[in-house]
């Protein structure tokens, strides 16, 4: 019964962005469905973040450190998580059901 | 950029890709392919089976005669030359979000057309656009009477097959509706000129879509009697080696194997780390996805090449014609192998894109009460029954390309080589299916 106050489970990503080095990439991870999943990003310049899940989702990025975007994904499937500009994959999310 | 919002999707539709299938059912469908394979080779029938000359089961004469009535007929090229200038309208004045030309051009016209070529025939010969422009428009009194030159064969459709799937898995981004746009200008101007030059032939042979439709539908149970020409349903073995064998056959379905399983193989991390770390800019990138493509592709055309033409016992003219001989033994392999890829796609991209059609302007329009239909994933909210299909696909195309290549096989073969001859063809298949369940999988 100690669970019930438990926080939901959810899949935190930490991404730097700094002089054009982008980490990670390309990354492979797992979430569950409706479950939160959580982009904190630390950029020098200004992108868009793509997430390739059904429906797409879009965040602006900006110039500064400590900007966290949540989504959730109800569709099970394999989720592309982007930079738009410099066209690189982040990760890559398994959202089991 | 012109269309505003320009996405590097993949597929160019955007949105999240099936889960890879468990490694239990990548392994049960290996040991399934790998058991029928050598039973067919080891225990099957000696004696050649299937013959295109032989009936089927005929259907009522009123079928054909409603089929081939000119009636019918001009419905249905005025209706693919009405929903072609309904995708126009869309692709020309409606905005980049919801536009249904990507899904028109990647999921009905790549996908739609295969699964309706094997329900029903080729379908594309019926209701294709450019067709209907030309006899609309009588460009055949335009014809200087050289024909269609007979070496050429199948190698333009090959290419403009090659083209089509270059767009979509190596061009630096193929959900943009100027690509997109691009690649219909050119394949309208060339097949129209094509055709004005060497005659009506030229749809048959190098028009991409109808050589696409042509070789699906040679699967189907649906197909003319070859004496009578009426309509019958049969075993789908026997209208396999229909398959017109001419320069290039092998090319086109090499084509779709390869990229279909490059398709796979570029989502891989090892493949995309491998191009983050060589290329600097977008141009690169696509030289380098361009080459694994042509990679892809090529290893199939060599692969099968050497496989047909590795039998003792015949004459070098006879070596010669071998691969094209077995070729129609490749097509269960390519449908199964799409379907497995694409049947989500078709299932639900093709709801999307029929939603974005009836608003394909984006203001608002409601036409037969879908553009606020909702899609319905069921194949992607259940992943095991998608991962059941899909091994099913694979290795149910597989057991095909095996029973038609052995019964070919029997045929061509002279007497004392038709095992052994039989056997790096086989090996080959196994070859085919192990790496298409491993890109599945994932890896």
């Amino acid at each position: 019964m100690q669970n019930e106050q438990k926080a939901p489970d959810r899949l935190l990503i930490d991404v730097t962005i700094k002089g054009g080095e982008i980490n990670p990439t390309n990354a492979q991870l797992e979430a569950k469905t409706n479950e939160p999943i959580v982009v904190k990003v630390d950029s020098d310049v200004a992108d868009e973040l793509h997430v390739h899940s059904t429906p797409d989702h879009t965040f602006k990025i900006e110039a500064k450190p400590g900007q966290q975007f949540q989504f959730s994904v109800d569709v099970p499937g394999k989720v592309d998580i982007e930079l738009h500009h410099l066209e690189k994959t982040i990760a890559t999310v398994q959202v089991q059901p | 950029m012109t269309d505003g919002s320009v996405v590097v999707l993949a597929h160019g539709l955007g949105g999240s890709s099936d889960l890879p299938i468990p490694y239990t059912y990548a392994l049960i469908g290996a040991a399934w392919a790998l058991t029928f394979t050598f039973g067919v080779v080891a225990l099957a029938w000696r004696r050649p089976r299937f013959d295109p000359d032989k009936p089927g089961r005929a259907l009522p004469l009123w079928v054909t005669t409603a089929v081939d009535a000119p009636a019918t007929r001009w419905v249905l090229a005025a209706a693919g030359l009405l929903f072609a200038a309904w995708v126009a309208m869309a692709a020309m004045f409606g905005t980049a979000d919801g536009n249904p030309l990507p899904g028109v051009f990647y999921v009905l016209m790549w996908v739609g057309l295969v699964a309706s070529s094997l329900a029903i025939g080729p379908i594309w010969r019926a209701v294709s656009p450019v067709r209907t422009v030309y006899r609309l428009l009588r460009l055949a009194r335009l014809r200087d009477g050289r024909g269609y030159p007979r070496p050429l064969g199948y190698w333009p459709a090959a290419f403009g097959l090659f083209a089509f799937v270059w767009l979509e898995l190596a061009s630096p981004d193929p959900g943009s509706l100027g690509a997109i746009k691009l690649w219909l200008w050119v394949y309208i101007v060339v097949t129209l000129t094509g055709a004005i030059v060497c005659g009506d032939k030229w749809f048959g042979r190098a028009d991409p879509f109808e050589v696409y439709s042509v070789v699906a539908s040679r699967f189907s149970p649906m197909r003319r009697n070859p004496q009578s020409g009426r309509i019958e349903i049969g075993n789908p073995f026997n209208h396999l080696p229909t398959m017109p064998i001419r320069p290039g056959t092998v090319t086109v379905l090499a084509v779709l194997l390869g990229s279909t399983a490059f398709d796979s193989f570029s989502a891989m991390p090892v493949w995309r780390n491998f191009v983050d770390r060589q290329t600097e800019s977008a141009a690169t990138a696509t030289m380098l996805r361009t080459a694994g493509l042509l990679v892809f592709i090529t290893v199939v055309v060599v692969t099968f090449w050497l496989a047909a033409r590795a039998t003792g016992g015949v004459d070098k003219r006879t070596r010669r014609e071998l691969p094209g001989v077995m070729a129609h033994s490749l097509i269960p392999i390519v449908l199964g192998y799409v379907f497995a890829h694409y049947l989500s796609y078709l299932i639900e991209r093709g709801q999307q894109t029929v939603i974005d059609l009836a608003d394909p302007l984006g203001h608002g329009w409601n036409l037969l009460g879908l553009g606020n239909a909702e899609v319905n994933y069921v194949l992607s909210l259940h992943p095991s029954v998608l991962a059941t299909i899909k091994v099913c696909c694979v290795v149910g195309g597989h057991v095909a390309g095996v029973i038609a290549a052995h019964d070919r096989a029997l045929k061509v073969l002279p007497t004392g080589y038709q095992l052994t001859g039989q056997l790096a063809m086989m090996l080959v298949m196994v070859g085919y299916t192990f790496t298409g369940l491993y890109l599945l999988f994932g890896g």
